[in-house]
């Protein structure tokens, strides 16, 4: 098989969501070094291509209290990203960091910074932010609209680049300007990888214009594929070739011996992630009230919202939706289905599709047929639990995936090489030509 | 008393950009006894990811970057610092500079502070810093299972900071870093008007003193060590074997800075370092104080330095033990939370 049709996996550490199990006995530290390391080096050992952190801005919220049921604290993504680079010496460090409470001169230098440090693994992952609520811990507080979030972002990744290229920079923005010229080299990859996750058709031509990889949300094999086409039009549009733009659902794996230990395991992970409590909390976000009295083993709550627009966990993920309307088609669904409250919670905080479950061999044989059509570069796996989650992948799956041929057998030097990226001089000169027509077109 | 009151930090960045080189050095220093290595950030790679990266390949040693207080943001610095202690299990400190010039502002679009508004800016800064380390309680992680609560809420507390030209609500992102409180480092000049007093009202544990004469600086250290734990810098050119440190200040394209220069053998170092220790000795007071030494050539005068310097002041017995953490070097108490001790 092509090196082309290789998968490479990436892991993601998240430190605050709902799938990292804390509960069991198993659940280490969620902040110690010790953690990251474990991690970093099980990683490491099955030729992952990069270790990913997220970006604390400001501790998520439910009702109008710090949110207490699920896993939170996180370090400092790039400080912790540096000590990782003197404990590991090939997977790619990837840092998540924000457009919009990030300065662009300080954050290219730190991203200049720890991709030297890493000799060439480093990488940001760009992610958008806009509320009043997040910019409460900053010096500007909040200043950036909704719908301005992508043009910022654009304009600040662009500041960011020619900062690592090197000469001057002279920016006079919307929001800021900057003067500033680079005074790091150089690493041996040129400059850090960008990763993004926006799916919105926005958040996608962002990343056909911008990004090397695209960490998707698509996982099912006909999304994956669709997906891909998707992107591979837009990214033609801005004369960039098919398949130049890397794409790595973030999916979770939860797999055994056999099918049927793998099946026991999936109810084991889903009873530990989602308790009771927490299944209450998930309804109470977009019923906008305490559910105080509601049996998680009942059905979904009888009382109607008493918000019009539900108020999401501040700092999550989830999506806003006109309350009413889907406490209905809610209530509808679970009843069709025969769910009480904590199953239903359940199937719909851990999509079916975002979650291999399955023996190794089936795992292997599934992930060959991915691989075989082209439709994802590869996976960033979420594990659920730290630091032991990516054990029995790179104990058993790794090598099924090495036997099928679609799973690198040793490392390249810098994380670009790992990602399938070229290090070529023209690289640079192609990604920079379609912002400045972009900023013409603007 | 002046025995074993001596703190001493080693500058790391004449070990450039790279970070192995710079990991063993911190190793070197570590073996001869020093508390601290420092790494500032002019034109080199981010001095908290060198810090960060030197952790995991020490064990005693602290590790103390330079962080500008003026424009960066104080969330996001708190969060670096405390993820340092995190990583180096207490062994993370601050020195707060204020690098108030034009190319700095102009960098993050912002523009430079008129001197009277920099120590008030300052003030905010530390106690932003402060307030955000102690918003986790040390217990704030509860991982109750019989009520599904990983965090306790009632432990967590918004740090509500109102400063002058910005505000922080808080809690922080990271929990309680290991020290609580890290040791910051705060230049004397910024609180003239005042004097110390208003410095440590303000939170800073350490003041750094400024003078680039050396007898000066052991007359500032004498009078501010009353206070609390100062600290000084020097930039060092040892002697060596073929050269005199006065002869490579001469003939090198030395970059001069600052701080004063000591130039001289070591033993002459050694009596300098011992007159430090004796003005800033106050009888009954466990406060350490630190001499932070910028070696003109870092591998010529750090070779100095342990083979000489570091044994004869073990030897005479000025060196401070090197705890467990910087704030047990420094003689300060267990940081108390400010939360916790308002409930």
């Amino acid at each position: 098989m092509s090196k082309q049709n290789q998968l490479r996996f990436g892991v993601f550490f998240q430190g605050v969501n709902s799938s990292t199990i804390w509960r069991s006995e198993a659940s280490g530290s969620q902040t110690d070094f010790a953690s990251f390391r474990q991690l970093a080096q099980t990683a490491e050992r099955g030729l992952f291509s990069a270790f990913f952190l997220g970006e604390g801005l400001r501790l998520r919220e439910h009702l109008g209290s710090v949110h207490e049921l699920d896993v939170a604290g996180r370090p400092d993504a790039q400080t912790m990203l540096a000590a990782l680079a003197a404990v590991t010496s090939k997977i790619g460090l990837v840092a998540t960091q924000n457009t919009t409470y990030n300065d662009p001169a300080d954050l290219a230098h730190r991203l200049a910074s720890l991709d030297l440090i890493s000799g060439g693994r480093a990488a940001w992952n760009i992610v958008t932010t806009h509320n009043a609520w997040t910019g409460a811990n900053f010096r500007r507080g909040g200043y950036l609209e909704h719908h301005e979030r992508y043009s910022h972002a654009e304009d600040f990744v662009r500041t960011v680049r020619q900062i690592w290229e090197g000469s001057p920079v002279h920016h006079r923005g919307r929001h800021y300007d900057v003067d500033y010229t680079g005074t790091i080299p150089a690493s041996a990859q040129l400059r850090p990888v960008l990763f993004q996750a926006g799916d919105s058709p926005e958040g996608r031509d962002f990343a056909a214009r911008q990004t090397d990889v695209i960490f998707s949300a698509h996982v099912g094999l006909e999304d994956a594929l669709e997906f891909r086409q998707d992107i591979n039009e837009r990214a033609a549009k801005v004369g960039r070739a098919e398949n130049s733009v890397k794409i790595m659902p973030g999916a979770e794996f939860i797999i055994a011996e056999t099918p049927s230990a793998a099946e026991e395991k999936y109810h084991w992970v889903r009873e530990n992630q989602i308790g009771p409590q927490q299944a209450i909390a998930y309804l109470e976000q977009f019923w906008g009230t305490r559910l105080d009295g509601v049996d998680p083993y009942g059905p979904l709550p009888q009382i109607d919202p008493v918000v019009e627009r539900s108020s999401v966990t501040r700092g999550s993920g989830f999506q806003g939706a006109k309350s009413l309307e889907l406490a209905n088609a809610w209530r509808a669904e679970a009843k069709d289905k025969g769910q009480n409250i904590i199953q239903f919670v359940r199937s719909r905080s851990h999509r079916a599709d975002h979650t291999f479950t399955g023996s190794y061999d089936q795992i292997a044989d599934r992930l060959a047929h991915y691989a075989g059509l082209g439709a994802v570069d590869g996976f960033n796996i979420t594990p659920w639990l730290i630091p032991t989650g990516l054990d029995d992948i790179v104990d058993h799956l790794v090598p099924r995936l090495q036997e099928r041929g679609i799973y690198p057998e040793a490392y390249a030097d810098t994380l670009r090489e790992n990602l399938g990226l070229s290090i070529d001089s023209n690289h640079e000169q192609q990604a920079i030509k379609p912002l400045s027509t972009a900023q013409e077109a603007s | 008393m002046s025995e074993r009151s001596l703190l001493l930090a080693l500058n790391l960045d004449g070990a450039g950009n790279d970070p192995n080189e710079s990991a063993s050095y911190a190793q070197e220093a570590e073996n001869a006894g020093f508390h601290a290595v420092s790494f500032s950030a002019d034109g080199l790679l981010d001095a908290v990811q060198r810090a960060s990266f030197s952790a995991p390949k020490t064990q005693k040693i602290a590790l103390i970057p330079v962080i500008d207080a003026l424009f960066t943001e104080p969330f996001h610095t708190a969060t670096q610092l405390a993820s340092l202690d995190i990583i180096s299990q207490g062994r993370a400190g601050w020195i707060l500079e204020t690098q108030n010039e034009g190319v700095q502002a102009q960098a993050v679009g912002r523009e430079i502070l008129p001197d009277h508004e920099l120590s008030t800016e300052v003030a905010d800064v530390i106690t932003t810093h402060r307030r955000l380390w102690d918003s986790w309680e040390e217990n704030a992680v509860i991982r109750d299972v019989a009520s599904g609560r990983y965090l306790d809420a009632n432990k967590l507390h918004y740090a509500d900071v109102q400063g002058k030209s910005f505000s922080v609500k808080g809690p922080a992102i990271t929990p309680r870093p290991p020290q609580g409180q890290l040791p910051i480092i705060t230049p004397a000049p910024l609180f003239t008007d005042e004097g110390l007093q208003h410095c440590r009202l303000n939170g800073a544990d350490v003041v750094k003193l400024k003078s680039a004469n050396l007898d000066e600086l052991l007359d500032q250290a004498q009078i501010a060590s009353r206070k609390g734990a100062v600290a000084i810098d020097l930039d060092i050119y040892l002697d060596t074997a073929t050269e005199t440190g006065a002869q490579r200040l001469a003939v090198q394209d030395v970059q001069r800075t600052v701080r004063a220069e000591f130039t001289g053998t070591a033993k002459q170092l050694t009596e300098f370092l011992a007159r430090f220790a004796e003005a800033t000795a106050n009888p009954g007071d466990q406060r350490r104080h630190l001499v932070h030494l910028f070696p003109g050539d870092l591998r010529v005068d750090s070779q100095v330095l342990i083979e000489e310097v570091l044994p004869e002041l073990k030897n005479s017995n000025q060196l401070a033990p090197v705890g467990n953490t910087l704030r047990e070097s420094f003689g300060l108490p267990v940081a108390k939370n400010r939360f916790q001790e308002a409930s």
